[in-house]
């Protein structure tokens, strides 16, 4: 089997785990707002939601390393041999820091780790968005146009995904204020506010998952 | 690669997408229901949520056959005449939309007749699409490749594991009923997480056989 076969599975299984559990997050996150369900039964869907939602934060850093992987393979990328493992190091320290971000949440170390990792983001934002310009048009760093489109996608997903974290960030909260209070009017809004405000962030992060898939199948001459 | 080709090649990806990632919510959330510690209500409201997301696997599982099919056809992995894709079409529709109504529909009574053909409609299809892959190993035709063949014997397997689940969840079925009537017991609830995990192992085997259905597509061997 030619190794570039289980770089595309995992490629293909990582966008499994990043859109396709994500609609269980949509789903749970609408299911969390309504009135009609008791505080214990909103509880339990927050354990499903902070479950299912690790795995597209997993999949998405993932995705990176092992997108640069498969474009060096097929010779569209001049990020190989050392630099490659150079950038799979690089996602490994900052799979670390996330996932450590996430466990530790509420603690100054994790208010720190998540730190961190926004800048990593906003770094990375500046770098792919600089990369895909720069070689659409001057063909270099990426010899490709669907590929530079792509990278460029990727910085506009990692885009949507602040969007998300920061019109989310107010759900954590609110989640405490109405498992303490009850459900009021504040409480209920304070809830249902974040959850609205995310999904165009949500159905933009989509759309540019879905046309990143399109243009790494049709792989077409722009 | 040809832009319908692409497109086909691509729906066909997110089915996939949507399968097996939309599983997950499925996988973790039915834990709830089947915990004793939360109150009825909850576990019978989870249980829903459960069920709302187990509709994204299952209907892209109905909607690979056409969308499978047409993959086939277009990359000429296909022997049989083009106008038969209508008929795989016509009845992926069919299957989706008694499949919608069946999660739709509360009343048990007008359910029970359709969820008995659906049972049996997945019997025959997992016959005849398992004949039509062993039959295609040996004689190349309806499909002319191996590794398609053996994508297809892989998909009649899942079919096969969703028919196991339908039957490893009747005890559970039977006793979260009980449970809704006449309240909790350890009696109840030991035959619900058997029953439970019993289905789970099948949920499993799907992962595993739909897992290896992808590589083979991405793979592509020959033999």
């Amino acid at each position: 089997m030619d190794p570039q076969t289980i770089w595309i599975m995992i490629h293909v299984v990582l966008l499994v785990y990043w859109l396709g559990a994500d609609i269980s997050v949509f789903y749970c996150s609408l299911q969390i707002i309504k009135p009609s369900n008791s505080p214990e039964t909103r509880a339990a869907i927050a354990k499903v939601l902070g479950f299912v939602n690790a795995f597209p934060g997993i999949a998405s850093i993932l995705m990176l390393p092992v997108g640069l992987m498969l474009a060096s393979g097929k010779g569209l990328s001049p990020i190989t041999g050392g630099w490659l493992a150079l950038v799979w190091g690089l996602a490994a320290i900052w799979l670390l820091i996330s996932v450590s971000a996430a466990s530790q949440r509420g603690t100054p170390l994790g208010k720190t780790y998540a730190t961190i990792d926004l800048w990593i983001r906003y770094v990375l934002i500046a770098v792919l968005t600089i990369a895909a310009l720069l070689s659409l048009a001057n063909g270099a760093p990426f010899t490709s146009n669907w590929l530079a489109l792509k990278v460029l996608l990727f910085a506009f997903v990692l885009v949507c995904g602040l969007g998300i974290r920061f019109t989310f960030a107010k759900f954590g909260p609110a989640f405490g204020r109405f498992m303490a209070e009850g459900s009021t009017p504040e409480t209920e809004a304070g809830l249902r506010v974040p959850v609205m405000r995310v999904k165009p962030w949500v159905l933009a992060l989509w759309s540019g998952l879905v046309v990143m898939a399109l243009l790494g199948i049709a792989q077409p001459l722009l | 690669m040809e832009f319908w080709e692409s497109l086909i090649v691509w729906l066909h990806l997110l089915l996939f997408v949507y399968w097996l990632g939309g599983d997950l919510g499925v996988f973790y959330s039915s834990r709830f229901r089947n915990d004793p510690q939360y109150d009825l209500k909850t576990r019978l409201l989870l249980a829903r949520i459960t069920g709302d997301i187990d509709m994204a696997p299952r209907t892209t599982m109905v909607l690979m056959i056409p969308i499978g099919f047409t993959l086939a056809a277009v990359k000429g992995y296909l022997t049989i005449p083009d106008i038969w894709l209508i008929a795989f079409w016509a009845f992926g529709a069919a299957w989706l939309v008694m499949v919608w109504w069946l999660h739709i529909e509360k009343d048990a009574s007008k359910k029970k007749p359709w969820t008995k053909f659906d049972l049996r409609l997945r019997w025959v299809l997992m016959l005849v699409l398992a004949a039509a892959a062993i039959y295609s190993f040996f004689a190349h035709q309806p499909l002319t490749e191996n590794w398609l063949a053996l994508k297809l014997l892989l998909f009649a397997g899942t079919i096969l594991c969703g028919i196991m689940i339908r039957v490893s969840v009747k005890p559970y079925v039977a006793a979260f009923a009980e449970i809704r009537e006449h309240g909790s017991t350890p009696e109840r609830e030991a035959v619900l997480s058997a029953s439970a995990g019993a289905a789970r192992q099948w949920v499993k085997a799907i992962w595993v056989l739909i897992s290896l259905a992808a590589l083979i597509g991405i793979w592509q061997p020959g033999f």
